[in-house]
């Protein structure tokens, strides 16, 4: 392993050794906002390009690792990928309070842009979890972009019932008298309060502007390349998802779909699962992602 | 944020710890070279440079608005870091890892550099501390005293509390057997089971009496000791921070009322413990008394009791980024 120039400026480069695919952070943009990246660049000339969405709050936190190891595995196979966190959340500047999906969106786009620029002429995927799937959808809505869907949500009220579920289900565990309820936690926000779940705060800003979007509306009509990857115990799809999925089939999108057997608690971090990204799940979410996404590109996965 | 100053200027950086690049942000005040310095160590639920919530961002950022440098890093084999990192143990901490931070900080002029970790963190920060004469305090938030693997603290605790026949009583029950059939509930089953089969081999006849008497189980780890002990004879400042609710801390009691109390009477060694729960910082309460917490330790080492930033206002050497003053 080598490290770069790196202490110079606000970038830290590495390139690994084993497969010469190079690593650059840094903090993009100028003044009080600016977007944590991380760029992975191939050794050979690149094939296509991913960009990752992430999730938000404990969601972020649990898939983490899994979207590093995507990331490094890709990029040994020849894709230029770009990770980042949202303005106002992560790593990246500003106050969490500031968070809005428009600004997600607009963070989402101008990394499209930038790895446009990385892998000119080249095709490009977005890939998002959970809530970072409606995310990829709403950037990726005026391109011909492919997407990756990870356990996608389906619509943004998903992601509050979870957080909210959470919260009332460790509330009633650690003995709260008469904790709040799901539709109270929301009245509380749309009023305008900060409302916590699991130890993050869900602002009223992020609540009101993205509340009523669907990754149907979001995504839009044009057809394109969808891998929907679901994560459960049952091996089955579910059915609102099933549903969506037929939807956009019959609207002439290319859609595949595979489910991943293993669990995961998106709100409650729980030590007994932590994920150093060697669990099978992972593993085989990695492998299938990498596996449609060179299938789609027009090449063969090596081992 | 709009209309505010920019109070801090960060950078990424790998830092080379044996055969792993690590991954790590440093902060630093938006002017100036900052000279004492601190390093957050995440618990190892959530081994992020961000923590939960963006705790460990927040502390930093704020370290950096009082002059402080300061830096959160990700373990080998977590977050944006490279290598694997097979489990969590608290008997081994990551000490190589944390010592790559602290000699980055030294590099670029930070002289005096202290250590705050939570949970896994903690004890990351401690055995480092211990190792290296050059980390100048400690701060613990929720340690543990005792040597747990990650995630099987609960089996453990069940073992000792749980007799065999409460063990089958609990197997029996429909919702335990319906949890065969879920691969996250027969990991948990395999660790109680695990945990109860060497509970009992350690109360075997003939076991070594130090393993199994009721003073073992008062007594902090022997690590755990050794390195306060360490910290003690070098009269290096220790916090620990508790909530009263924290788990941890009933063992931290227990502890202190044997081996290691003798340690905790040394002059350099304070508790803190505040009502509710702080471990994990599941809450945002938690997190706030946490990051109130450093920001006291930062107010504390002023030693001159001035309110200006520790550090004077000269070019960092290693470090070179733009002063972003002006952009406020």
């Amino acid at each position: 392993m080598t490290i770069g120039e790196q202490q110079q400026a606000a970038v830290a480069t590495r390139v690994d050794e084993a497969t010469g695919t190079a690593e650059r952070v840094e903090f993009r943009g100028a003044g009080r906002e600016r977007v944590f990246s991380v760029q992975y660049t191939p050794a050979t000339e690149p094939v296509g390009g991913l960009l990752v969405c992430p999730a938000l709050a404990s969601e972020f936190t649990q898939n983490y690792r899994r979207e590093v190891l995507l990331a490094r595995r890709l990029a040994e196979m020849g894709f230029v990928v770009e990770r980042f966190h949202y303005r106002f959340t992560g790593n990246s500047d500003g106050d969490s309070a500031n968070l809005t999906f428009d600004s997600m969106r607009e963070d989402a786009v101008a990394a499209t842009e930038h790895l446009r620029g990385l892998a000119p002429g080249l095709p490009l995927f977005l890939l998002g979890t959970r809530w970072g799937s409606l995310v990829a959808a709403s950037a990726a809505a005026s391109s011909d972009a492919g997407l990756v869907l990870w356990e996608p949500e389906l619509d943004t009220a998903r992601f509050f019932k979870d957080a909210f579920r959470a919260r009332l289900v460790y509330d009633r565990k650690r003995g709260v008298e008469e904790p709040l309820t799901g539709a109270q936690l929301i009245e509380r926000v749309r009023a305008g309060d900060p409302v916590e779940a699991m130890g993050h705060t869900i602002e009223p800003e992020l609540f009101h502007s993205s509340e009523g979007r669907t990754l149907e509306g979001e995504l839009g009509s044009t057809p394109r390349a969808i891998f929907v990857l679901q994560l459960g115990g049952t091996g089955v799809v579910g059915q609102a998802l099933s549903s969506q999925i037929d939807r956009w089939s019959e609207a002439g999108f290319r859609v595949d779909v595979e489910t991943v057997k293993g669990d995961e608690t998106w709100w409650v971090i729980d030590e007994r699962l932590n994920d150093m990204g060697d669990q099978p799940m992972t593993k085989r979410l990695i492998e299938l992602t990498s596996a449609w996404l060179a299938t789609s590109v027009g090449r063969q996965v090596e081992a | 944020m709009t209309g505010a100053a920019v109070t801090y200027r960060e950078a990424p950086v790998f830092l080379e710890s044996g055969e792993d690049s690590l991954f790590a942000i440093v902060t630093v005040p938006a002017r100036g070279r900052a000279t004492a310095g601190l390093i957050v160590l995440p618990g190892g639920a959530t081994p992020l440079t961000t923590n939960r919530n963006r705790l460990s961002v927040r502390i930093c950022r704020a370290l950096a608005r009082e002059g402080y440098a300061a830096m959160r890093l990700d373990y080998h084999g977590t977050g944006d870091s490279t290598g694997v990192l097979d489990q969590i143990r608290l008997d081994q901490p990551v000490v190589e890892d944390v010592a790559a931070g602290v000699a980055y900080l030294r590099s670029i002029g930070v002289e005096r550099v202290a250590l705050a970790g939570s949970c896994y963190g903690a004890r990351n920060a401690l055995e480092t501390a211990a190792a290296l004469p050059e980390v100048s305090e400690v701060i613990m938030i929720a340690p543990s005293t005792l040597d747990y693997v990650l995630g099987e603290r609960g089996g453990v605790n069940r073992a000792k509390k749980w007799s065999l026949g409460r063990y089958a009583i609990e197997a029996l029950r429909p919702r335990t057997i319906a949890g065969v059939f879920s691969s996250r509930k027969r990991r948990s089953y395999g660790i109680y089971a695990r945990a109860k089969m060497k509970e009992m081999r350690r109360k075997l006849p003939g076991r070594q009496a130090d393993a199994t008497g009721s003073e073992a189980e008062m007594d902090a780890s022997p690590g755990f000791e050794r390195a306060m002990r360490t910290l003690a004879d070098r009269g290096a400042p220790v916090l620990f921070v508790y909530g009263g609710e924290d788990g941890f801390y009933g063992e931290f009691t227990r502890a202190a009322d044997g081996r290691l109390g003798e340690i905790l009477g040394g002059s350099t060694v304070s508790v803190r413990v505040l009502p509710g729960k702080i471990h994990g910082f599941t809450t945002v309460h938690a997190q706030d008394v946490a990051l109130e917490e450093i920001r006291g330790w930062a107010a504390r080492t002023r030693t001159d009791g001035s309110t200006e930033p520790i550090g004077e206002p000269e070019a960092v050497p290693a470090l070179d980024l733009p002063d972003r003053a002006a952009e406020g």
